[in-house]
């Protein structure tokens, strides 16, 4: 089954390179919800997102004759999360977008009533460590956190060294077990 | 394993260790107390971190794709520029590789040449009466292409003073073969120098998954 869908993934790419709209719009659904969850991780705010995730998918159609499943560019995913969370940033850097978690919704509308107050605290607190983390360390807790990358996959992604990742991940981590060290004894 | 294993924990917690490594902190973790509360702590923070909702309220896929289809109706793909294609070129795998071997390849080329060329010297040496008379005795009793003349070679070649093939004594051979002795080493040290990177890498990965 994955290989059948593999397949048919090179088969999309190649059309799409050739300049199939249709073929790259269906890698666009195949990557849609994947791409916005990175973006918006990374930034906090899902208008934002989107607006990243389209310009992630239009640069990635852009350059998409560039690409090359080698070693050194790595699988279509890879190199289309790289093309993401490089607009993620080059939004939030060109917009100097000041992601305000005071004003971020505190459930999601679908919650319900149900969702308690402590838990929209709690949830709130937890975005705002992430926001805070340096760029090169919340990019590398996202893609493994949420994305469940493995570490050589965050690694040709962001083409970093491995041992990079780790440290990033370990400082990402530390950071946020200091900063929410009070909300996890309470947990 | 002594000490704790701090160093560890991402990659155990994460299940990116090799079996030995994995084992061990395991073996580790029964007797350290410390090292379990600092677990307990990381597999808390990975399930506080899951807790925080995905984007909501976004528009359906089938939009975001039209959206993002019409953005793209427009714009061509991008063809690489001449320098990116040579950059692609020149930094693409199996052509740096090619390129690093042909330097070794060709050194190695160069040797076995020489060492031809040494060897038919000293046979030439055996032979009484002057090598050139030889040569052309040879070139005149059967015609040859131009390239394959050997007395135009040995005659371009004496042209370069010292450099005369066919009369290489065994101090010219030394000195022929050290030089690429030393091409050999300049090359070595750049190949070394170039995957650093690689190496250091490889070498972060054996630290990881506990491989010497």
């Amino acid at each position: 089954m994955n290989q059948a869908v593999a397949i048919e993934e090179t088969d999309l790419l190649t059309q799409a390179q050739q300049g199939d709209r249709a073929a790259f719009g269906e890698l666009v659904c195949r990557y849609h919800s994947r791409v916005i969850n990175i973006v918006y991780r990374l930034c906090a705010d899902a208008s934002l997102a989107e607006d990243a995730a389209q310009v992630a998918f239009l640069n990635a159609w852009q350059r998409l004759a560039q690409f090359r499943p080698t070693a050194a560019q790595g699988s279509f995913r890879n190199w289309l999360y790289r093309i993401a969370v490089n607009a993620a940033l080059d939004i939030l850097r060109r917009e100097k977008v000041q992601v305000n978690i005071e004003q971020m919704p505190l459930a999601a509308p679908g919650a319900g009533l149900d969702a308690s107050l402590e838990q929209q605290e709690l949830i709130r607190q937890v975005r705002q460590a992430i926001i805070a983390l340096p760029e090169a360390s919340r990019v590398v807790l996202v893609l493994k956190e949420y994305e469940g990358l493995s570490y050589r996959e965050i690694a040709e992604t962001l083409e970093i060294p491995l041992g990079t990742v780790m440290s990033r991940l370990n400082y990402a981590r530390n950071q946020l077990a200091m900063r929410l060290r009070s909300v996890m004894e309470v947990v | 394993m002594n000490g704790h294993i701090e160093r560890w924990l991402d990659a155990y917690l994460d299940d990116e260790l090799e079996a030995t490594l994995r084992s061990q902190v395991e073996t580790h973790l029964t007797s350290c107390l410390d090292c379990q509360k600092l677990l307990a702590q990381r597999s808390a923070l990975s399930t506080l971190l899951l807790q925080v909702p995905a984007a909501q309220g976004l528009k359906p896929e089938a939009r975001f794709a039209a959206e993002v289809g019409l953005l793209i109706a427009q714009r061509p793909h991008l063809r690489p520029s001449v320098k990116q294609e040579l950059r692609q070129w020149l930094f693409n795998d199996t052509s740096r590789n090619l390129g690093w071997l042909a330097v070794p390849i060709g050194l190695l080329l160069a040797g076995i040449f020489i060492q031809t060329v040494a060897g038919l010297s000293s046979v030439l040496a055996l032979i009484p009466g002057p090598h050139q008379e030889i040569l052309r005795q040879i070139s005149m009793a059967q015609p040859v292409p131009v390239l394959a003349n050997p007395q135009l070679w040995s005659g371009m070649l004496s042209g370069l003073g010292w450099f005369d093939l066919l009369q290489w004594d065994w101090l010219s051979e030394l000195l022929a073969l050290g030089a690429i002795s030393l091409l050999y080493l300049a090359w070595l040290a750049g190949w070394l120098v170039h995957n650093q990177r690689r190496f250091a890498l490889q070498d972060q990965i054996n630290a990881l998954t506990g491989k010497q």
